[in-house]
């Protein structure tokens, strides 16, 4: 990711030398997308929100050991899914299932956040097996590769990709089912 | 773990519909975050990250005490070194030649122990600043580069009541080398619990 105040690159370098500043701009960057993650990964606001401040908290205290092996979005989303990881077992998740009215982020007239699809969507996602959705949250919607995914989770690269394939075909199946395109549409 | 959903082959989507989904996916990581979380992030990091410019400072500071760490068992070895000796001659040449009587003898080494022990008391208080901790590097420096003669200057020097009381109670040199190492451990304790975060 790039702009006017440099690459994602730059932005660390910089805040690596004590500049606030750039971190902010890191901040304002990345902070929707590891929020997506957060939430899916944790399917619940107030522990996603923990997590998302716990990520930028903690990447800052760790910039002095990010040496530009990997992307800062790779660096960072492997952070988020820690820092969800860590409020998951923290709090023993209370095994909610996603509260879309608490959780919608989607701004006013949106129509794709507004649209029953999504709302499937996120039924489906939520009601996936956890190493699914692990898998396919951090693959699809981080954006990590196969093998970052693999390392982060702790199994086979192999079995990653064994495990988006399965998630997108369940997502896919549950989008297709008839009854799919939930009530909220239909009740309005 | 298996991975076997129980989904049979004609349940399968087709490529279409799994791009579809893919699609639909990378579309949440497009939504923005809710602004009262944005909000309630900012207030945090703002409450827990050092403001524009305070960063070098904290940084500074922790090379300081770092440096400090370093030169605490330098300076200690040091003082015992000194202690140990330079005292039984003297402090010059010159009385290095007539040695004194011994009870003067054991009043210098008392003065000794007890500028040393001084000096682990300063190195020992804690110091909430950056300058307190240049200080405290600094007397490390200079207590290790100074012979016995620059220390004692440093300390308090004793009344001449205490001195005549010291000649009575005339310590040993293992006395004196307990107290040193006394000091030396005092001093990298409280250093140690100083770094500790």
């Amino acid at each position: 990711m790039s702009g006017r105040a440099g690459t994602d690159e730059d932005l660390v370098r910089r805040a690596q030398r004590g500049d606030r500043a750039a971190f902010d701009e890191l901040v304002v960057r990345h902070r929707d997308r590891v929020y997506a993650v957060t939430l899916r990964l944790t399917r619940n606001p107030a522990d996603a929100e923990d997590a998302l401040q716990d990520t930028f908290l903690n990447a800052y205290r760790g910039l002095g050991r990010f040496g530009g092996r990997a992307r800062v979005s790779t660096w960072l989303y492997r952070i988020a899914a820690n820092a969800s990881f860590d409020v998951i077992a923290r709090r023993r998740v209370r095994d909610e299932p996603l509260d879309e009215g608490a959780h919608a982020p989607a701004a006013p007239g949106d129509p794709y956040a507004q649209s029953a699809e999504r709302r499937a969507l996120e039924r489906a996602l939520a009601a996936l097996p956890d190493e699914f959705r692990e898998a396919v949250v951090l693959c699809d919607i981080a954006g990590l590769g196969a093998g970052e995914a693999a390392e982060l989770l702790g199994v086979p690269a192999g079995t990653v990709k064994s495990r988006v394939f399965r998630a997108r075909a369940l997502l896919a199946s549950a989008l297709r089912e008839p009854d799919a395109h939930d009530p909220v549409e239909t009740s309005g | 773990m298996s991975d076997d959903t129980g989904m049979h082959r004609n349940d399968e989507p087709s490529a279409a519909e799994l791009d579809r989904v893919r699609a639909l996916l990378a579309g949440l990581g497009e939504e923005p975050a809710p602004p009262e979380v944005v909000v309630r992030l900012e207030r945090v990091l703002d409450a827990e990250l050092p403001q524009p410019g305070a960063a070098p400072g904290r940084r500074q500071r922790r090379w300081l005490r770092r440096g400090a760490l370093g030169l605490a068992p330098v300076a200690a070895v040091a003082a015992v070194v000194t202690i140990l000796v330079v005292r039984p001659g003297g402090d010059s040449g010159s009385e290095r030649a007539a040695p004194p009587p011994a009870s003067v003898a054991a009043a210098e080494s008392a003065d000794s122990a007890a500028s040393a022990a001084a000096g682990a008391a300063t190195l020992a208080a804690p110091a909430g600043s950056g300058a307190a901790d240049a200080a405290t590097g600094t007397a490390f420096s200079q207590q290790g580069a100074t012979d016995d003669g620059a220390a004692r200057s440093a300390a308090p020097s004793p009344t001449s009541a205490a001195k005549a009381s010291a000649a009575e109670a005339a310590p040993t040199p293992a006395a004196i080398r307990a107290s040193a190492i006394a000091a030396y451990r005092e001093t990298r304790r409280a250093l140690l619990a100083r770094r500790a975060p």
